[in-house]
């Protein structure tokens, strides 16, 4: 069963201290996580992935856009953020090696996991923006136990 | 040291392209090829097969096979080989870099790892008229905005570059939120130019501080802000987009320009092809008595020619691996480079 969670943020600096909150939840999990992020273009899904990923000590993140993904590595963590945006084929992904990203104990997050359906890895948790101006409305849904622990520890 | 011709082979796999170029010490560049440019027949089998994106394995021997026979030359007449070693995707840049490695060593020829933005940064080389050392050379494109103190081969100095999207990724998506079709870049310039520039007016990221960074992710959520409130206004939301686009870019260019006291402004990648950017950098260039320089837009994007050169300026140096591994570096800065 999906555990669903609706929460409203009213600011950027809202989704950036809830992503943080996010990353903080995630630091103790030792399994992968893959978080799936959903929302049309400037809903502010890199703006959170951001946030999540500067927690952990990255300053620069760039878009993954062109990339394809970026990745973010130092002794503690692995986090790989991906953008599906401009697949024209699932196919694709497989071209770039997706399989030597699925390590245990690695983060990933996804931008546009829908376009890469069938090659990109499951959700734990799948987190949509909507919304205009400064304010957004955030739904999160948990898919698996680790998904859950997540979502309790982001809510409490 | 004898004057005997040298040829080297170029490989570039970093991204989407596939590209292929044959440099050589006596006629220049002789020969380059693109595979989203190539004519698929012969070397495909007859058909024309539809080859995913990236897959840059069943894409880069036939491209070789092509340019030799362009150049009418044979594989045992190149002397050295270059290629894309980063950054990049590690899957794309594996393949550029198993292949020269597997080439060079059966030829008995050395080999190089290039990197990817230096060969931006020298393509206008590959153009008759040239510019001198020192420049500043601005890299627009959909994944690069950068501004760069170049000295020299090998002298490199990032003085800013893009904390989140690039500007051609920020063009097209805009482009995608007016309902264009992606990428839309061109597409956006072109309604833009029926726009009226006084209806709105897009921030200018940055450019209130110091400091040569760039930020572009918040005009593209301020086209879409403005956009939900006024639908029937697409051309006027892309004018006001392209104007703060472009005016950042010249405001960060001028600053760069005054900042290292250089009179030579390059300017590389896709978005260069941009005509408002263009008519605001001649602007200035005027006014600062700096020439701007524009290589070709084939030589913009990623081509396999301008790895040929980078790697082609440093093999004649006798710069080379000395081992066989297969070597990549897909997060690679341009200020590790050895000068040459």
């Amino acid at each position: 069963m999906a555990i669903i969670l609706n929460t409203r943020l009213n600011s950027e600096n809202e989704t950036i201290s809830f992503s943080k909150r996010l990353a903080k939840c995630s630091k103790p999990i030792q399994d992968s996580i893959v978080i799936h992020l959903k929302g049309d273009l400037g809903a502010g899904k890199t703006t959170l992935a951001r946030g999540f990923i500067q927690y952990f000590g990255f300053e620069k993140v760039k878009s993954p856009t062109y990339s394809l993904v970026e990745s973010y590595q130092n002794e503690s963590i692995n986090i790989h953020h991906f953008d599906c945006y401009r697949l024209s084929d699932p196919e694709e992904l497989d071209y770039i090696g997706i399989r030597d990203y699925l390590n245990a104990g690695h983060i990933q997050l996804i931008e546009w996991a829908e376009i890469g359906k069938g090659f990109i890895a499951k959700a734990d948790l799948t987190i949509g923006l909507e919304g205009f101006d400064e304010q957004r409305n955030l739904s999160i849904v948990a898919h698996t136990q680790i998904g859950e622990q997540l979502l309790q520890c982001v809510s409490s | 040291m004898s004057t005997k011709v040298f040829i080297t082979l170029g490989i570039e796999s970093s991204c989407d392209e596939t590209g292929i170029g044959l440099y050589s010490s006596e006629k220049g560049l002789i020969a380059h090829q693109l595979f989203s440019q190539v004519e698929l027949h012969a070397e495909y089998g007859g058909v024309v097969p539809e080859l995913a994106s990236r897959d840059h394995i069943q894409r880069t021997l036939p491209l070789i096979k092509a340019v030799l026979s362009e150049a009418e030359l044979q594989l045992s007449d190149i002397n050295g080989i270059a290629y894309t070693a980063g950054p990049g995707l590690a899957g794309a840049l594996l393949v550029g870099s198993s292949i020269a490695k597997s080439l060079a060593w059966s030829l008995d020829i050395p080999s190089l790892a290039v990197h990817h933005m230096e060969g931006h940064l020298l393509a206008p080389l590959l153009e008759e008229t040239q510019p001198e050392f020192p420049f500043v050379a601005l890299l627009v494109s959909g994944g690069h905005t950068m501004l760069v103190d170049v000295k020299g081969i090998g002298k490199y100095k990032i003085l800013g570059e893009s904390l989140d999207d690039a500007v051609g990724e920020a063009f097209d998506k805009t482009a995608k939120i007016l309902g264009l079709s992606y990428p839309g870049g061109p597409a956006l310039a072109a309604l833009a130019e029926q726009g009226d520039e006084t209806r709105f007016k897009f921030p200018r990221p940055m450019t209130d501080r110091p400091g040569l960074d760039f930020s572009f992710s918040g005009l593209k959520t301020f086209a879409r802000n403005t956009f939900a409130k006024y639908p029937n206004e697409k051309a006027n939301i892309a004018k006001a987009f392209e104007v703060a686009t472009t005016q950042t870019l010249m405001i960060k260019c001028r600053r760069a320009l005054e900042q290292t006291h250089y009179s030579t402004l390059i300017v590389a990648g896709g978005v260069s092809a941009n005509q408002s950017l263009r008519k605001e950098l001649n602007k200035l260039g005027k006014k600062l008595a700096v020439n701007v320089f524009y290589p070709r837009q084939e030589f913009c994007t990623d081509n396999g020619a301008m790895i040929a050169l980078a790697g082609h300026l440093r093999l004649i140096k006798g710069h080379k691996f000395i081992t066989n591994k297969i070597t990549i570096k897909p997060r690679w800065s341009l200020e590790e480079l050895e000068a040459v």
